[in-house]
């Protein structure tokens, strides 16, 4: 266990909300409320399905876009209460990995200029010795350090990935977020840039926010789990913890409809039915936001008319629910 | 054992490119039998899509199959004159693809469009064709059905679009169904549901399918058989428990052992198969994968192998095969 909860959390999240503005005076309430810590040293997995806020969550800690309302607090300064240059050093510490590994680097550019351009933007290195530092890079995410003069199309998809990830690390951040970094890679590539990832952190004592829909992927690279259902943190736990005693219906379900590779498992486990479809961020039900798809909800009182609140159900283990000790156990 | 309704021998799919000849599939042999749920699992640019496409003769320029037969119930359908190959498209051999917001048509109701699938094949009354395509979408689980008819594609969710498109596929009872990764655009509680459909619409209909796919888990949760392909070649095949449990073909093992699995605690690391699949313009000399092939000997270099017997309904192309690597790694090591 990396985590030691003394430890002064490196990034503290408190009460974030971020809306949209949708028209008409109608908002998306993308992100509401949410709460959480990530320690120095651990990986975080957020997991939830299309439109939970997974990812504008991830851009709201590295700041790509602003909160609504709430504080993000990184190494003890409130990050939303930073601007320009002061903004702009802080962000040495914090970069990003993305999910398209084609979109995210500029066709125009070298290899080489790409991994260079936050050293210039910085003003680090110049000549020989960042050319020096950009061909270390390359080699420490496994790539040719002489293909520094190539274009990204001269790159699979898994190499191109691994240049985001050269880029993000050549500031020597603190804390990456990485939103998706495999979902658009083959299966056989995908175990490449896990081991990466897992080896860089090693090395480098990085702190990773991984963002994915795919559960088993979480778990694997995972110390905790934070589990979003339309923009709400409803469980927080371990990540074999959260596999085996999952305390919030939505997580029991997701688990439960993840596929096993093998066949005599798979064909024994039930799926838990959602009934109906995730409901719109707009008008987000009342009360506990899973109510009107729970299967243990008990209406109108209290789950539609009382919001859970995100508590301890047990040591490190919190979540958002009335009647969390009647999820049933797991898989 | 009753006559395979599909046999496919030795197909040959090629794409003239400018930059020379896209071997995509190269001799893929397998038989379908009725009511069977057959999966094809590989990765990106391995021809599952272009086998799935080759079955219904939908391979676009500049590729063609250039050898090999496709015998639906024992009539040929590569050399099949183009208005027979139509009877048979979306009638006997139906098929539903990835994306079904783009395989819909935006500016006409649902229902209206199951109903031309049907009217495509057979003379039917509207009034007939109306309420076959509301059973249609009850079939496929779709809730007040009855209203649903009348919506437009932007009105459904994903979910319910692929159902739809589901319901479309079965809407003349064709005998087989090929759906190509029918569930990667869905979130997983939806991809879950969907491939809980197909399994009980397998049952109920005895409509075969053949599921095309890059994820294992999906293929344990739906297929009985499975054929994994790589580089454009089947490297093996078999009942689904045999080859979970038993993979004889590096690549499978390698596959299988490189994938996070949701009941394993976590590991130190992940199997990874290094390096990246062949242009198939220039394949390797000898065995596909025996570049990336880390139990591979000398022969593997040169002598490229075929499908052979290596358990009970198995077969693996492959010289070495896991079972005797292991021994081999376990003889190393003591």
């Amino acid at each position: 266990m990396k985590r030691v909860p003394e430890r002064a959390p490196l990034l503290r999240a408190e009460e974030v909300v971020k809306h949209f503005p949708a028209g008409l005076g109608a908002s998306v309430k993308a992100v509401e409320r949410v709460n959480f810590e990530i320690y120095p040293g651990e990986t975080v997995g957020l997991v939830g399905e299309s439109g939970c806020g997974k990812s504008t969550l991830g851009r709201l800690i590295t700041q790509l876009l602003p909160v609504t309302s709430g504080n993000i607090f990184f190494e003890g300064v409130d990050l939303t209460k930073l601007s320009g240059e002061k903004l702009r050093q802080k962000r040495r510490e914090l970069q990003m990995i993305f999910q398209d590994p084609y979109s995210s680097l500029n066709p125009r550019m070298t290899v080489g200029d790409i991994i260079a351009e936050p050293l210039e933007n910085f003003g680090l290195l110049r000549g020989r010795a960042k050319d020096k530092r950009v061909q270390e890079l390359l080699r420490i995410v496994g790539l040719n350090p002489y293909f520094n003069n190539r274009y990204p199309h001269e790159f699979s998809g898994g190499q191109r990935q691994r240049i985001g990830i050269a880029r993000a690390i050549a500031l020597r951040p603190k804390l990456i977020v990485a939103d998706e970094p495999i979902s658009a890679l083959d299966v056989s590539i995908q175990a490449q840039i896990i081991n990466l990832m897992e080896d860089l952190q090693k090395e480098f004592q990085l702190t990773y926010l991984f963002i994915a829909h795919d559960l088993s992927v979480v778990r694997h690279i995972s110390d905790r789990v934070m589990v979003m259902y339309l923009g709400k943190i409803v469980e927080v736990a371990d990540s074999a913890e959260i596999y085996r005693n999952p305390r919030h219906p939505y997580t029991k379900a997701l688990l439960s409809s993840i596929p096993i590779p093998d066949p005599e498992i798979q064909s024994k486990r039930r799926i838990v039915h959602l009934s109906g479809e995730i409901p719109s961020p707009v008008n987000p039900p009342s009360g506990c936001r899973f109510h009107p798809r729970c299967p243990i909800a008990q209406v109108p009182t209290p789950c539609a008319d009382l919001e859970p609140p995100l508590e301890e159900k047990a040591r490190g283990h919190r979540a958002a629910c009335h009647f969390s000790e009647k999820v049933p156990v797991a898989v | 054992m009753t006559a395979p309704v599909l046999q496919v021998k030795d197909l040959k799919t090629q794409f003239f490119t400018d930059d020379g000849v896209v071997k995509a599939v190269d001799g893929v042999s397998f038989d379908l039998h009725p009511g069977e749920t057959l999966g094809i699992v590989g990765e990106s640019g391995c021809g599952k899509s272009v086998t799935a496409l080759s079955i219904l003769r939908l391979v676009q320029e500049p590729g063609r199959i250039t050898g090999g037969q496709i015998l639906f119930k024992g009539t040929d359908i590569v050399t099949m004159p183009g208005d027979d190959v139509r009877d048979i498209r979306g009638k006997d051999i139906a098929m539903i693809f990835q994306d079904p917001l783009s395989s819909l048509n935006p500016v006409l109701k649902v229902g209206y469009q199951i109903e031309e699938a049907m009217e495509a094949h057979t003379k039917i009354s509207s009034k007939v064709a109306l309420s076959r395509a509301v059973q249609l979408l009850k079939q496929v689980r779709i809730p007040a059905a009855e209203s649903r008819v009348e919506d437009y594609p932007h009105q459904f969710s994903g979910g319910m679009r692929q159902r739809a498109m589901i319901a479309m596929g079965l809407a003349n009872k064709p005998s087989i169904l090929i759906a190509d990764e029918p569930t990667t655009a869905l979130d997983v509680t939806v991809q879950a549901q969907i491939l809980e459909l197909l399994r009980d619409l397998n049952e109920e209909t005895k409509t075969a399918i053949i599921l095309i796919t890059h994820n294992m888990g999906v293929v344990a949760g739906l297929c009985k058989r499975v054929l994994v392909m790589y580089a454009g070649r089947i490297v093996e095949q078999g009942p689904v428990e045999q080859i979970f449990k038993d993979p004889q073909h590096p690549y499978t093992w390698s596959l299988l052992q490189s994938i996070p699995r949701l009941d394993a605690d976590r590991k130190d690391r992940l199997l990874s198969i290094e390096g990246l699949p062949p242009d198939l313009i220039k394949p390797p000399r000898g065995c596909r994968f025996h570049p990336r092939c880390q139990f591979r000997i000398e022969r593997c270099f040169h002598d490229d192998p075929t499908l052979m017997d290596v358990g009970p309904d198995q077969e693996a192309a492959c010289w070495v095969t896991m079972r005797r690597a292991l021994a081999r790694d376990g003889e190393a090591r003591a």
